[in-house]
């Protein structure tokens, strides 16, 4: 079937879509939950052999973490006899209360490159900043890590 | 069995709202049960931000959508080296259709799938999802100028790519 493709009529084309109805279990158990007032998450059952590493490998990390703080106090603490070393100070066990990640979207802009060939390419760039913060205000501390980012995404090859 | 008026009143929301939504997290999610995942999250942190108990405004579940596709996004792909041959890619239907209209449906959505993502969020935030550019620009993070951009020109493609399937 031609269609004429103006603007106006590709919107209304578009339009007279209508997006997929939500699966009834999806729905169901939205509402309950929306209407409990609380969010308590059912995940579904996964295709991936491998979900539990989601959550594995984050908690082992925070689990190793630990460790390694925990046995640095009893180390400093210990009465075991130490070589010539200056007065050293104990090391305190650094716990955050409040963790902070951001994401902040600094500039956006279209420029136009060149591909190996020569031939121009559009892109869309995108300058992020990922903002890591901890802090214990029980022993004064505060790490803050900013770290910046560069998005690139090719959007055409005609450039105006 | 019977449902509770607030129960009733969020089947209604969600009725109204969810299946933009979700054809949202479809386009940006590799598998329909990540996309039901995300839907779900974003639904329930939108509504508990709100402080009265009214359903959160569109452009702010569209946002956290967003957000957390991203976040999915990247956990994915360390995930999807180990795990190439088991997840479900199986693409869903996008779009509601009667008989007559489902190969154009699909074409269109296939059309779609061809488009650089900023221009197909854009469109399908401001057409399936009801959003200004102004909200479009919220729910992305990105000036309301752009997102009126990138809805053009996603269009002018979208209609590159359409005209060369229906001619």
């Amino acid at each position: 079937m031609m269609r004429d493709f103006g603007p106006e009529t590709l919107e209304a084309d578009l339009a007279s879509l209508k997006p997929a109805r939500m699966p009834e279990q999806l729905s169901t158990d939205l509402v309950r939950s929306l209407a409990r007032g609380g969010p308590k998450l059912e995940r579904r059952p996964q295709a991936s052999l491998f979900g539990w590493l989601r959550w594995a490998i984050p908690v082992g990390s925070v689990a190793g973490l630990m460790v390694f703080f925990i046995l640095g106090w009893h180390g400093t603490s210990s009465n075991k006899p130490r070589l010539s070393t200056p007065k050293s100070t104990p090391v305190a066990i650094f716990k955050p209360d409040a963790v902070l990640l951001s994401q902040e979207l600094v500039a956006n802009f279209e420029a136009v490159t060149r591909l190996p060939d020569g031939s121009p390419v559009r892109v869309r760039c995108e300058e992020w900043i990922d903002e890591v913060q901890l802090r214990d205000p029980a022993r004064g501390v505060w790490v803050e890590h900013r770290k910046p980012r560069l998005e690139v995404h090719p959007v055409g090859y005609d450039t105006y | 069995m019977d449902e509770r008026p607030e129960q009733t009143r969020w089947r209604r929301w969600l009725d109204e709202f969810g299946p933009g939504f979700l054809l949202f997290a479809r386009q940006k999610c590799r598998s329909e049960a990540d996309a039901q995942d995300l839907v779900q999250e974003a639904v329930l942190e939108a509504a508990g931000r709100q402080k009265d108990g009214e359903p959160p405004a569109r452009a702010l579940v569209f946002a956290t959508i967003h957000r957390r596709a991203i976040d999915l996004a990247r956990t994915q792909t360390r995930r999807e080296r180990r795990e190439a041959a088991i997840v479900d890619a199986t693409p869903e239907t996008w779009f509601d259709t009667l008989v007559e209209d489902r190969e154009r449906a699909r074409m269109i959505q296939n059309a779609m799938n061809k488009l650089p993502e900023i221009y197909r969020e854009a469109i399908t935030l401001k057409i399936w999802g009801g959003l200004t550019f102004a909200e479009i620009g919220e729910s992305l993070g990105i000036p309301a100028n752009t997102a009126a951009s990138r809805y053009r020109y996603g269009l002018d493609e979208l209609r590159r790519t359409t005209k060369a399937i229906f001619a």
